[in-house]
């Protein structure tokens, strides 16, 4: 046998007029035994058929002149009816505005903290290029200020190695000398 | 005047809203007068307030007008229109919520009971029939939403329930489970009533 709560997902469609003749059948023997279910279902009728005859509205005199000119007004701004698009509708354009503020902030914070970054000042050069370098400075670069004495060093030694080499050749010599005497 | 407003009842919607397409204005005008009371009357169930439903119904003519063009037969212009203001209303309650939440009347318990008619009615109550209607629609106004739309689209407007799928766009099969459900809170919100009735009768 089945439950009241089965029987309850029915109402509406026999209320309606839309179930299967064999549903129904089942349905209103079902009701005929069950005093709650028959009242429900009588107070569902009672309530569709109140709602079908709840008092009818009709619009205010001015309804066709106020639309119209809601209408002019929307033609005369543009077909979106506002400069921008209802995207940006209600506290979305606020926030925007806010976002791209905090962008702009934030890119000229970083720029001014970045220690590569040229004096904004100084409008000659390009702001986001790297420092340019300077035609004087190249031929002063620590290495090449001690390169000069480098080579006078290494020169210097040069000549003390070929003196000594010199007299050991002379050394040498004289040995072979003094033995074949 | 008389056989051009006879000759344009007899065109379908359709017709019309191809024909405000191909830059008819008056063709919209007709529209504005099949639908401006009817979509009244669901948007006014919907909100409970006859300004913002008034607003609302202004709003989705408004919305036909400038979209014109987004229609394509394929669906009733009926199903459209009541799709738009729908959707304007489900919005309208949105907004109140939303406006509900950050009052301050939010810390005041706002549930109220019904009023069970008594020697103490208002005017307007007082006028016969009118106490059953304030009833209904405060037992309506408890509704959650997604069966508010059904029941009224239903029981109100009279629509089928595959026009009511199409303009929800949801699952026939859900539609008919909504309604069903949505009858059945309002029957158990309204007893008390029946009740009443019962006593008189007895």
């Amino acid at each position: 046998m089945r439950h009241c709560n089965n029987y309850e997902e029915l109402f509406s469609s026999y209320i309606d007029g839309e179930l299967a003749l064999s549903a129904q059948k089942d349905l209103e023997a079902h009701l005929d035994g069950c005093p709650g279910c028959r009242e429900t279902v009588g107070r569902m009728q009672t309530i569709r058929q109140s709602m079908t005859n709840l008092s009818a509205l009709t619009v205010s005199a001015d309804f066709d002149h106020k639309l119209h000119q809601r209408i002019s007004q929307a033609n005369s701004t543009g077909s979106s009816g506002s400069l921008f698009p209802d995207f940006f509708s209600g506290w979305k354009m606020p926030a925007v505005g806010f976002a791209a503020v905090l962008a702009l902030v934030s890119f000229f914070t970083l720029i001014d903290l970045n220690p590569d970054s040229v004096n904004i000042s100084d409008t000659d050069k390009p702001i986001l290029s790297a420092p340019a370098i300077q035609e004087d400075a190249v031929t002063e670069t620590p290495n090449q200020l001690y390169a000069m004495p480098q080579n006078e060093a290494t020169a210097a030694e040069q000549d003390s190695t070929n003196e000594r080499i010199k007299e050991e050749l002379k050394k040498n010599l004289d040995i072979v000398n003094d033995g074949q005497r | 005047m008389k056989k051009e407003t006879l000759r344009a009842d007899k065109v379908t919607d359709e017709t019309l809203i191809a024909q405000f397409q191909q830059g008819d204005v008056q063709a919209f005008d007709v529209l504005v007068r099949r639908y401006k009371d009817q979509l009244l009357n669901y948007v006014y169930r919907f909100v409970n307030n006859r300004v913002d439903a008034e607003d609302i119904v202004q709003e989705t003519f408004l919305r036909v007008f400038k979209n014109k063009h987004y229609y394509k037969e394929i669906a009733k212009f009926s199903t459209w229109v009541y799709t738009i203001a729908g959707n304007l209303a489900k919005t309208e309650l949105r907004r109140r919520k939303r406006r509900k939440i950050f009052s301050v009347s939010n810390f005041v318990n706002d549930e109220r009971d019904f009023d069970i008619p008594d020697g103490e009615r208002t005017p307007d109550q007082a006028v016969d029939g009118s106490i059953k209607d304030s009833i209904i629609q405060q037992a309506i106004d408890k509704l959650p939403p997604k069966f508010k739309e059904v029941i009224l689209l239903r029981d109100v407007q009279g629509f089928a329930y595959e026009e009511i799928s199409q303009i929800l766009n949801i699952p026939l099969g859900t539609v008919k489970s909504r309604v069903n459900r949505g009858r059945l809170k309002l029957q158990e919100d309204l007893k008390f009533l029946f009740e009443n009735d019962n006593h008189s009768k007895g």
